[in-house]
């Protein structure tokens, strides 16, 4: 899996974000994902971020965050993770 | 066997033991010489009706101070010259009396018993609830100014400096007691004589109580299973609120303090009346508020943390004759939010974080005052009628009926769109107590037995919703105890015996049940036919038995031995609990068919109690069979097992029964260096661990050392009697723990220091106390571990409190307060002496002289009353005077005074290790004397020979 929140230059999978919330965030109940033949697992995991505060966690650049450290490195709390192991067959 | 004559005047009986003479010069080879004074009087002053010991009875030969009565009631009159000894015994609450001790001339040592009742047509009568059935093991008591100096922190906090005490805090800044390692489930709370019914079992739920509801706050350490219940394992703490007034009249008190870290503060207040119109009826009223901010650590805020508290309670009361009855009402509620850095959802998240010195996402934390999700909103409401009888000849009966509704509501982060708990608590629980306090028996002079005998019953509901988590359940119990008490001249031995029967059937969700049933934890025919739901239900016979000893080596010396069985049934959590924990990202199962847990204990302790000294140390082990234990599942490889749920995945945790083994010491000591400075230490030490495999068990506090120096001043720059305290505590690492049980390896050791200083002010005659302490001066860094807190946080940093007291009394009622005052004056309306019982003004109970017992004695009534002039009237002022200030010495140990069980602690004796008197209700009953008294004064005593 390659895109903003995973970075695997040539995975069988290419993700991109398909929707944006109010503030212009992306959310990701619509992606673009593109296959190309391999495998590899993916990842979803649905993460809440409620504000601390009154002060927003969601901030732009959060899936980058993931990226470089890991789902673990941001705020808020995992309520969902599931892993599914991706094999795309070559056509 | 020395011949000792004694005399006893028409007032007062006087028993003299003959047979407990130590030793008995041979008269005969003796030759006839000068009397040489070296005789020894062993005097045990004790209550005429009820042969308690008296302790805090001034005895002056003469004109010469010889001593103070100590707990047990002794004193020791050394170098005495034979010949007629004439006794002068004087407490303010039974006035004075004289005894003659005829001391032979061959004589080496005297053992006397002075009974002590009140002066001729001054009877005293023993009235209020007599002290729950003695505790043989160690406890301490937290009174007056060691009260005080805690006001304005929450409950547990109040504890933390009892030695066998450490706190368990939770993720919302409140905290769990733990006594010698026991908590929760195995730890009793009594409120005003009644069993806290909440849930105990979470980590994170603190208990639902005002630390201002009590005036009087015991901690009883070791098993007591037979005084206060079946799961009385690791102890008791006991809240005993202040007593009604007698006098009529009215009385209050304001608190209000103030902190800066978590800012905020709180209020309390108590008004205390008595009719004087009606006559027995008094009414008392109390309210208090808390708003805290969320504290900070050194280096960030503990967001969310803040806290609202509030309570309020009444209570009234009638007293005709010894018949007494009393209704109350008290309700608390709060509303807790629990930190955000706390990440309990997710294992991953969890984990991650550990190794994180900050929380993640710590930049957006702040100290305010707004209470957000996750936090936790509880109401625990409590009803209970009294009523106190005289039955016959037997003795006392009290029979209390007690209603408490606990309703926790936990909310956790959801979606907006979501509102209410996610976890909703209600449990609703009815108790009913009656005991009989047998009338003492005197089996011979030296020799009485005093027990209590009781029957408890409870019935409860509870009913839960939300997330998976624990089933709705109906319980009923029903217990019968009893307890003697076998009380000698220097020795004492105890026995009680209880039983207690628990019926409980759990309502279970069908997928819950069947997840039991996959897990391995239940049968799948253990509760019968599964529709919806199955219905498991499981009764308990459980039995506790005590059985102690005490002996008084020498003036001022206590020794104990105390050995417990105590049965525990499983709490419904540990037979049914199934889901992820609120506390821990674990899979929590419980095991229905968990049976009782059994302990034997036994501790043994020794105190002494001297003027300058007062120390008490002990040492106890427990040995629990069945201990039921939270912990990792292991699968038959031994491999931990994990479950696989949406959020991730999760090591399943399970309740399992282990043999365990607590044991260690505990300790404290006061000193008075000079007078003016006290000294004084605590020691804590707990190990546990399961028997056979030696591995240690979780959350058992690691080593705790306190010390404390406190300086006194009667009244600096025109000030009122001043303190400053200087205080350190050291909590090592805990070096025994169990990897596989624990996510997260212990915390390293902290030392903290901390500071008070107080000082009382005066206008007119109205009192005011101010005090301002700080914790964690040096601002360190340091976790807890049994925090719940240390897995993502740190512990807050530096923080200040100010602290302002001070006693109201209503002028429109101060000249009727004076009217009734006069006719009362020479008793303390409120005192409490010996074994916590008041004295009251009044014929005294006829029965408690034992059915003729004293009056058949041949000695008891040969002396004759010796004139003393114009005695009357000026023991009246004086005793009118110590009267006001008996009301105002209740004892005020510091909080690291070792003190001994309630049935024997005498306020006189703690209050020696106080010099200063507490202010707080002396302006009072003062009519007699229109300027205003001076509280730091001691009645001058005479030096000792």
């Amino acid at each position: 899996m390659d895109g903003p929140a995973a970075t695997n230059p040539g995975a069988a999978l290419t993700h991109a974000y398909g929707d944006t919330d109010a503030n212009g965030l992306p959310i990701g109940l619509d992606s673009d994902i593109t296959a190309v033949a391999g495998t590899g697992n993916l990842t979803v995991t649905l993460r809440h971020l409620p504000p601390v505060s009154g002060a927003a966690q969601k901030v732009a650049g959060l899936a980058e965050q993931v990226a470089a450290d890991g789902i673990n490195a941001l705020p808020g709390e995992t309520d969902a993770s599931v892993t599914f192991p991706v094999t795309v067959a070559a056509p | 066997m020395s011949s000792v004559r004694l005399r006893s005047f028409t007032t007062v009986a006087l028993v003299v033991a003959l047979g407990a003479a130590r030793t008995a010069a041979p008269a005969a080879a003796e030759p006839v010489a000068a009397p040489t004074c070296t005789a020894e009087v062993d005097a045990h002053v004790v209550d005429a009706g009820s042969h308690a010991p008296l302790a805090g009875v001034t005895v002056r030969n003469g004109d010469t101070l010889v001593g103070e009565s100590d707990a047990a009631g002794h004193v020791a009159i050394a170098g005495v010259c034979p010949g007629v000894l004439v006794l002068e015994l004087e407490r303010a609450d039974l006035g004075l009396s004289l005894h003659e001790v005829e001391v032979g001339a061959d004589v080496a040592t005297v053992t006397v018993e002075l009974e002590v009742e009140g002066l001729v047509g001054e009877t005293i009568e023993l009235v209020e609830a007599p002290p729950p059935p003695p505790a043989m093991g160690s406890t301490t008591t937290l009174t007056a100014e060691a009260l005080e100096r805690t006001r304005g922190r929450a409950f547990a906090d109040v504890l933390a400096d009892v030695p066998g005490v450490s706190l368990l805090r939770t993720g919302s800044g409140l905290a769990k007691p733990i006594v010698r390692g026991q908590y929760g489930r195995r730890l009793l709370l009594l409120v005003d004589g009644v069993r806290h019914r909440a849930q105990e079992w979470g980590l994170d739920h603190t208990p639902e109580v005002d630390p201002f509801v009590a005036d009087e706050l015991t901690v009883v350490r070791g098993a007591a299973g037979v005084a206060y219940g079946p799961d009385a394992i690791g102890g008791a703490i006991i809240a005993t609120p202040p007593a009604l007034r007698r006098a009529p009249g009215v009385e209050g008190e304001l608190h209000v303090t103030g902190t800066d870290n978590g800012r905020g503060g709180g209020v309390a207040a108590r008004v205390n009346a008595a009719s004087a119109r009606w006559p027995g009826l008094a009414a008392m009223a109390w309210g208090t508020a808390r708003r805290q901010a969320a504290p900070s650590t050194p280096d960030y805020p503990l967001d969310n943390t803040g806290a609202a508290e509030w309570s309020v309670g009444a209570t009234v009361g009638v007293r005709r004759g010894e018949t007494r009855t009393l209704l109350s009402y008290q309700r608390y509620a709060a509303e807790l939010g629990v930190c955000t850095c706390v990440r309990t959802e997710s294992r991953d998240d969890f984990l991650a974080q550990l190794d994180q010195a900050t929380p993640t996402g710590v930049e957006l934390y702040r100290p305010d005052f707004d209470i957000e999700r996750p936090s936790q909103e509880v109401t625990h409401d409590l009803a209970i009628a009294r009523h106190e009888r005289p039955a016959g000849d037997l003795g006392t009966l009290r029979a209390t009926a007690a209603v408490q509704y606990d309703h926790r509501r936990e909310y956790d982060v959801v979606r907006q769109a979501t509102t209410g708990p996610q976890f909703r608590f209600r449990l609703l629980t009815g108790d009913l107590d009656v005991a009989l306090d047998l009338d003492p028996i005197h089996l011979d002079d030296h020799l009485h037995l005093r027990g209590q005998a009781g029957v408890v019953g409870m019935a409860q509901q509870h009913r839960y919703g939300g997330l998976p988590l624990v089933p709705d359940h109906v319980a009923g119990a029903g217990g019968a105890y009893l307890v003697e008490r076998l009380v000698g001249h220097d020795y004492e031995l105890q026995a009680g015996l209880r039983y207690d029967l628990m019926h409980r059937a759990a309502s279970i969700e069908r997928t819950d049940f069947l997840r039991l049933v996959r897990s391995g934890q239940l049968a799948e025919d253990a509760c019968g036919p599964l529709g919806d739901t199955a219905s498991c239900a499981s009764t308990f016979h459980t039995v506790s038995a005590s059985l102690g000893g005490l002996y008084l080596p020498r003036a001022g010396w206590t020794t104990r031995l105390d050995l417990q069985l105590a049965q525990r049934p499983p709490n419904p959590d540990e037979q049914y609990l199934n889901g992820t924990s609120p506390t821990f990202p674990v899979l929590g199962l419980g095991k229905p068919d968990l049976g009782a847990e059994t302990t034997v204990g036994a501790t043994a302790s020794a105190s002494y109690q001297g003027e300058r000294l007062a120390l008490e140390v002990s040492a106890y082990g427990n040995r629990i069979d069945d201990y039921i234990s939270f912990e990792p599942a292991i699968d038959a490889s031994g491999e931990p097992i994990f479950d696989v749920l949406i959020r991730g995945t999760f090591p399943r945790f399970v309740t399992r029964p282990i043999d365990a083994l607590f044991y260690g010491a505990d300790g404290g000591v006061t000193a008075r260096a000079t007078s003016w400075l006290e000294l004084a230490g605590s020691a804590s030490l707990v190990r546990a661990r399961e028997r056979g495999s030696g591995r240690p068990l979780v959350f058992v506090p690691p080593d705790r050392f306190t010390a404390s120096a406190t300086a006194r001043h009667p009244g600096p720059w025109g000030l009122g009697p001043s303190y400053l305290t200087l205080s350190g505590t050291y909590v090592a690492r805990q070096t025994r723990f169990d990897p596989d049980a624990d996510l997260a390896p212990p915390p390293p050791a902290y030392a903290l220091l901390g500071a008070e200083v107080g000082v009382e002010l005066r206008a007119d005659d109205q009192t005011f106390r101010v005090a301002l302490s700080g914790q964690n001066l040096t601002n360190a860094r340091y976790r807890d571990y049994t925090s719940l807190l240390r897995y993502f946080a740190d512990q807050p940093g530096r923080a200040l409190l100010l602290r302002l007291e001070r006693p109201v009394r209503l002028p429109h009622h101060r000249l009727k307060e004076c009217h009734a005052s006069h006719h009362l004056s020479r008793v303390p309306p409120d005192l409490r002496p010996v074994d916590g019982r008041r004295v009251r003004r009044g014929r005294r109970r006829r029965r408690q002289r034992g059915g003729g017992h004293h009056h058949g004695h041949p000695r008891l009534h040969a002396g004759r009353r010796r004139s003393r002039g114009d005695g009357r009237g000026r023991r009246s002022r004086r005793r009118r005077r110590r009267a006001a200030d008996d009301r105002s010495a209740r004892p005020r140990p510091p909080a690291t005074t070792p003190s001994r069980s309630p049935s024997r602690t005498g306020s006189r004796t703690r209050r020696r290790t106080s010099p200063r008197r507490s202010p707080m209700r002396a302006t009072s009953t003062s009519c007699s004397s229109p300027a205003p008294r001076w509280t730091g004064r001691r009645r001058p005593t005479r030096a000792p020979r």
